[in-house]
């Protein structure tokens, strides 16, 4: 008896791992994620204000927990199926390895891709939970609290490429750094970017500046390299197959 | 002052409807194009890659200039290849003709590289797309098997270039805003987009589905590239409405 329950016990789990390394899995998850993504593009068109809220100040992961469940719920779809689509991605990956079909670059291209396309997830995760995001005008001349410094802006000078100095401050008014700040020019300091938004001169001058801290960029940098490199070895060895 | 050469963008589309007789005049609609663009870009000092006008007319061009690589490697299928290309070029250019040229000057923020290659490698990635629907539906059509196959190639690299341009869309996006991304529907457009043709690379893994049914997933997944492009542009706000 113990020698059958062994055996369909083995079987089950065989069953399972076999669902879980499965490209229908793959591609069903694939499917019903861009159902889901779809679903959520109409629902942020029908409800701009809310979903405006989605770029707000706080973390996205606030934004999904304390919204109604009715605008929300195609999102937590889109999460979840992503939670499976992880498991899906990595059993496959830790199985085309176990099994080594075919030469080096061929089992380890898609496995590169996967790697990115989970740091990706990463990176989201870590912004869902950490982002935060604070907007405000500081006329020249004047200084504003930040989370562990100032910041004094200095001058501001309008024109075709508009620029902002600004000093960084310690708590105790030493200057930690100095930068100027101009669209698509940032100041990264302790974990920040400082961005200029935009500028005015009348009725006085002054910044329209945004502080913002992504504490998954770096992961998303990292794990879009991983994936851009996985599928260039991938269109060189497909483009080389005749 | 660089003349307005608006007569060579015109003229490209007899010169596209004559290639569906005779393949040079197809490359002469391109060359012209591509002419056309590099007057244009050194009348306004930059590259012309901002409104319908500019990237329909760049889409038009990659079509027809991409198309060569499947000339070049292709003995069957090319004259409804040709047809076909030749067809979209010049329906694509005549659309271009009816919006009108954006000559203003960029915002600061659009005044980037980041932006440049964002742009230029999405609508690259789009024409490749494209000729990857046109050969699928050719496929349908005449059953080749080497048709399916140069399908599968061309929506690879198309996959590769629009992950590029994702990737480039995120570090501006950060570099500007302090976002790699931003909840809006046109980026879960682009997702989804991504997303479908992960899914279709994913299916033709699975030899049961290789033939007519990736040929079909390849033919719609042109159709949503221009619902993203084009639907989600007119039909939704966004980030992506300069």
């Amino acid at each position: 008896m113990g020698f059958f329950i062994n055996r369909r016990s083995s079987i089950n789990k065989k069953n399972s791992w076999d669902v879980l390394i499965s490209q229908r899995l793959a591609v069903w998850l694939m499917g019903l994620e861009i159902a889901a993504l779809l679903t959520g593009s109409f629902f942020m068109e029908q409800n701009k204000e809310v979903a405006g809220a989605m770029n707000g100040a706080f973390p996205l992961y606030l934004w999904l927990t304390r919204g109604p469940l009715a605008l929300t719920w195609w999102l937590w779809a889109a999460v979840c199926l992503l939670a499976f689509l992880t498991v899906n991605t990595l059993c496959c990956s830790v199985e085309s390895i176990k099994r080594k079909k075919g030469g080096l670059l061929t089992l380890l291209a898609p496995q590169i891709i996967h790697a990115g396309f989970l740091l990706i997830l990463v990176a989201h995760l870590m912004s869902s939970l950490g982002a935060a995001k604070i907007m405000g005008q500081l006329p020249q001349g004047a200084e504003a609290r930040l989370p562990g410094f100032d910041i004094f802006l200095s001058k501001v000078e309008a024109g075709p490429q508009p620029t902002a100095q600004v000093e960084l401050l310690s708590g105790e008014k030493n200057v930690l750094k100095r930068g100027v700040l101009s669209p698509n020019h940032p100041v990264f300091f302790r974990g920040y970017g400082i961005y200029l938004e935009e500028l005015s001169m009348d009725p006085y001058p002054a910044a329209y500046l945004e502080v913002s801290r992504e504490p998954g960029a770096i992961w998303a940098f990292f794990g879009a390299i991983l994936f851009t490199a996985g599928t260039i070895l991938l269109v060189l060895l497909k483009s080389g197959q005749g | 002052m660089t003349p307005n050469l608006m007569w060579l963008a015109w003229a490209s589309v007899p010169l596209y409807l004559t290639g569906l007789y005779k393949r040079f005049f197809l490359f002469a609609g391109c060359l012209a194009q591509a002419a056309y663009l590099v007057a244009r870009g050194m009348r306004l000092g930059r590259v012309p890659l901002v409104g319908p006008h500019d990237t329909l007319i760049l889409l038009a061009a990659s079509l027809a200039g991409f198309s060569f690589l499947f000339h070049a490697a292709q003995e069957r299928g090319k004259r409804s290849f040709r047809i076909l290309i030749g067809a979209m070029a010049a329906l694509f250019t005549l659309f271009a003709m009816l919006a009108r040229p954006f000559e203003g000057v960029l915002p600061p923020v659009l005044s980037t590289y980041w932006f440049e290659l964002h742009v230029g490698l999405s609508f690259f990635s789009y024409a490749f797309f494209g000729i990857g629907a046109v050969l699928g539906v050719i496929y349908l059509g005449q059953r080749e098997a080497a048709l399916e196959k140069s399908q599968y190639r061309f929506i690879l690299s198309g996959y590769l270039l629009f992950s590029i341009a994702m990737i480039a869309g995120g570090v501006w996006a950060y570099l500007a805003w302090g976002s790699y991304w931003l909840w809006t529907p046109k980026e879960l457009w682009t997702s989804i987009l991504w997303l479908y043709y992960s899914l279709y690379l994913h299916l033709r893994l699975r030899p049961s589905w290789h033939g007519k049914n990736t040929a079909y997933a390849g033919v719609i997944g042109f159709v949503l590239v221009l619902f993203t492009y084009l639907g989600v542009g007119l039909l939704m706000k966004s980030s992506h409405t300069f």
